[in-house]
């Protein structure tokens, strides 16, 4: 973890520490969300050279594990939940696994953006959080195994968010 | 949740000394920018420089905040980061909210 900061000033995206890993298990409670998201920040921070994929890894990993102690875990403050990140070559891998509940219907939510356009009182407060996952994250994958919910997803080593459609 | 408020004629300028408005704080900021809806605004000029990261939970509880307070109070966004823009950027409630460089080039707008 005391790996010294290497980011490369001749290039706008140098290649990250590929291999270098990060595994913690939390408690189901936002408040451990939260100093987790933050400790993974510092941690890709440290390892790559890339605010960028950063931001949006801090972004995403912030909705699924949100989602987890809301959903799965329906923020009843049991349960675990286990993430492990990877960075390889291609961008940062995230694996995450926990025994709440399966996810309804097996699959993971579409992430429609809502409508923003009409009235103020018509704005939406919430549904943006799949939008952003499936907006940012490639490779998103789901399986139930006996108890245990695991999600995949990766996170591009270069690349802005897939196109609003 | 710690949010520092100075009043600017008929502008409240509320300045969230925070570095993180998410699922875990939401609630609270949302709570703290209600206490304050006492003497009618017309502006409120939400200070986001000490806000590193904004999740969708904290996206909504600024977008409940701003239709609590209704048509005659303009809710604006000052000294986003880069995580805060790319999130509204993303979600097009950059195109809701106007959007200010800082809290002082709001309050000269």
């Amino acid at each position: 973890m005391a790996r010294a900061f290497s980011a490369n000033p001749q290039s706008a995206h140098p290649m990250p520490t590929a291999g270098a890993e990060l595994s913690r298990t939390i408690g189901s409670h936002l408040g451990e969300v939260r100093d987790l998201v933050a400790k993974v920040r510092l941690f890709l921070d440290q390892h790559t050279g890339n605010p960028d994929l950063c931001q949006r890894t801090e972004i995403v990993l912030a909705e699924l594990l949100n989602n987890i102690v809301e959903h799965a875990y329906r923020e009843e403050g049991a349960g675990r939940i286990t993430l492990r990140i990877v960075l390889c070559e291609t961008g940062v891998r995230i694996l995450t696994e926990d025994t709440g509940d399966p996810v309804p219907g097996g699959v993971l939510p579409e992430g429609l953006l809502p409508a923003t356009d009409g009235s103020l009182s018509s704005l939406p407060e919430g549904g943006f959080g799949w939008f952003l996952l499936r907006n940012l994250a490639h490779d998103l994958s789901y399986e139930r195994d006996a108890d245990t919910n695991r999600i995949r997803l990766t996170l591009p080593y270069s690349g802005d968010s897939k196109p609003n459609t | 949740m710690a949010i520092t408020k100075t009043i600017h004629g008929t502008t409240l300028v509320a300045r969230v000394e925070e570095s993180r408005i998410d699922a875990a704080g939401a609630v609270a900021f949302k709570d703290e920018m209600m206490a304050f809806k006492t003497a009618p605004q017309h502006r409120i000029i939400l200070d986001l420089e000490n806000v590193e990261f904004l999740d969708s939970s904290g996206l909504g509880a600024v977008v409940s905040v701003m239709k609590a307070y209704g048509e005659e109070t303009s809710l604006e966004l000052a000294a986003l980061s880069p995580v805060v823009e790319k999130v509204l950027r993303l979600t097009r409630m950059d195109k809701v909210f106007k959007i200010h460089n800082s809290a002082d080039t709001a309050l000269a707008a």
